[in-house]
């Protein structure tokens, strides 16, 4: 069965007790929907993962212009010294 | 004549002859925004000039300059430095963006209701929805807020909304047009394309549009043919009706309109075959798990560090998914889940091959309902997600097939439009469209305009 706050915390997405409830409720509800796949026979068939099938597709490496430092960091909450900031992820608390 | 009820290829004849001017077009337009764009809540942002034949785009489209939130709260304020591979295009054609079309957030959703900055109201009655998650797309060209509009379809996003608020919609195949500058929801799915008032009219901007851009590595030999050589008539043409889409709850009035648009097709000298797509009822199933998981990975890229808020300004629907998403992919269920869907999708893939093989005496195209039901009621289906994703049966299956389909205007059930849906091998899009334009040139349904 979904564990909610486990499942919440891999994906990174702050939830509430309450809300893990309802999501529970509402997810269990669609897994069990889901489960019917099981009785599909896929015995011998290749997954797809991508409809067009192409491989390998390349562009001619040429230099082409691309975002100004400005641009790429136009959208960012917190800039220091022309970078992103972020939290420490060696440091120890 | 009334300006904005033109369609786009009327518009241009009109600009070439001097009929208006470019700037009396962009002003009628921009009239009828600010008029009605409060009550039917089409546009979440306007461009202060509109430089063009106005285009709405959803919101999931980067435009430069322009704020795109993708109809998500995270997004709200994050104005792009680039614009999308298609509002590109568009620009060369001397097209302006007159607005961002409001949406579900990141595109999930059936009934414009996900969207973090309020519903879209449909044309034809304002207390029903839009259809999703194209919502503000359909509603601005239902409404004549704009000559035509752009959405996505993952599972459905453009053809069911195009239904449910009587345009014309049509969602290529898989990799027919770059998704470059389009705000990922499910790679493996997603397909840009035209929101119009015509069917002549989503030839015109798929043929803008599409083709490679080298940013899009599925997007690749992807031009369009030719297209000056259309079908005069359906004589000869095979179309198959799958058993599979009139079955337990379509909607009896829905069913009713689409048989009088086969019986229509018929009279038109197509010759009408029943066929089955027999993995139909595992769509949704198997669409939800890999939607969901490959949502989950794309959505990791809103970290709050380098663009957009933090991840608790998501809505409740983007976090049911991504949840859903990150435990089919989670240590243990990966079999059970993902792997299994990616098989179950071949199934579904092999039934439309198997549909239109011409070798074993196969269909031309396959036409059915877009939508069980025509719009509902706002508010309706909003606690009850499954009842939400079920109405999705009749889109989900192409879109993982990654085959083209177009839902235009086949008539009306309760003063409520229905759309007909029209399907094609991969990369024909050529026969969806000319079957649709047979068909549109024979009835009167797009006709027909809401009364505000």
């Amino acid at each position: 069965m979904i564990q909610i706050k486990k499942v919440a915390r891999l994906a990174n997405i702050p939830i509430t007790t309450e809300e893990e409830e309802m999501y529970a409720e509402q997810l269990s509800k669609v897994i069990s929907y889901i489960d019917q796949l099981n009785s599909v026979d896929i015995v011998g068939i290749k997954p797809t993962y991508n409809i067009s099938e192409n491989t390998n597709i390349t562009r001619d490496d040429i230099e082409s212009t691309s975002l100004t430092q400005q641009q790429a960091l136009g959208n960012a909450a917190n800039i220091k010294e022309g970078v992103f900031v972020t939290k420490g992820v060696f440091e120890e608390k | 004549m009334n300006i904005s009820d033109l369609d786009l290829i009327d518009t241009i004849n009109a600009l070439d002859n001097k009929q208006f001017s470019l700037n009396e077009l962009t002003g009628a337009y921009s009239e009828r925004i600010k008029k009605y764009n409060g009550e039917l809540n089409a546009f979440i942002s306007e461009n202060e000039v509109v430089d063009g034949i106005p285009v709405g785009v959803k919101d999931v489209f980067c435009t430069a300059g322009l704020q795109t939130t993708a109809g998500s709260k995270i997004l709200e304020g994050f104005i792009p430095p680039y614009n999308a591979t298609v509002v590109e295009r568009l620009l060369t054609k001397d097209v302006g963006v007159i607005g961002k079309t409001n949406c579900d957030e990141f595109a999930m959703g059936s009934s414009g209701e996900n969207s973090g900055f309020g519903v879209s109201k449909n044309p034809w009655d304002k207390s029903k929805v839009s259809g999703g998650s194209s919502s503000g797309s359909v509603v601005a060209v239902a409404a004549d807020l704009c000559v035509f509009s752009l959405g996505t379809d993952t599972g459905g996003s453009i053809r069911q909304p195009a239904s449910l608020s009587g345009v014309v919609g049509l969602k290529p195949s898989y990799g027919r047009v770059s998704r470059y500058g389009v705000i990922p929801m499910a790679s493996s799915l997603d397909c840009p394309g035209p929101i119009t008032k015509s069917v002549r009219d989503a030839r015109q901007v798929l043929q803008w549009i599409s083709g490679p851009d080298g940013y899009d590595s599925n997007c690749f030999n992807s031009k369009l043919k030719d297209q000056s050589s259309k079908l005069e008539n359906l004589k000869g043409l095979k179309i198959g009706v799958p058993k599979e889409y009139f079955g337990k709850g379509l909607n009896p009035e829905v069913e009713s309109v689409i048989q009088g648009a086969i019986k229509k097709l018929a009279e038109l000298g197509a010759k009408i075959i029943d066929i089955s797509l027999p993995h139909t009822e595992y769509a949704i199933a198997a669409y939800y798990i890999l939607m969901s998981s490959e949502v989950s990975s794309n959505l990791a890229r809103f970290d709050g560090i380098r663009f957009g808020k933090t991840r608790d300004n998501f809505g409740m629907e983007v976090k049911r998914r991504i949840m859903l998403g990150t435990f089919s992919l989670s240590s243990g269920y990966y079999d059970d889940y993902f792997n299994k869907a990616a098989k179950v999708r071949t199934l579904i893939k092999k039934d439309f091959e198997e549909a239109f093989n011409p070798s074993t005496g196969g269909v031309d195209v396959i036409v059915g309902p877009v939508s069980p039901t025509t719009a509902w009621n706002i508010g309706e289906k909003i606690s009850d997600p499954l009842a939400m994703y079920l109405s999705d049966i009749y889109t989900v299956p192409a879109s993982l097939a990654g085959i083209p389909g177009i839902s235009l205007p086949g008539g009306y059930a309760n003063e409520l439009p229905v759309g007909l849906q029209i399907l094609a091998p991969y990369m024909r899009e050529d026969l969806v469209l000319d079957v649709a334009e047979v068909y549109e040139q024979n009835t009167n349904w797009h006709k027909e305009k809401p009364r505000l």
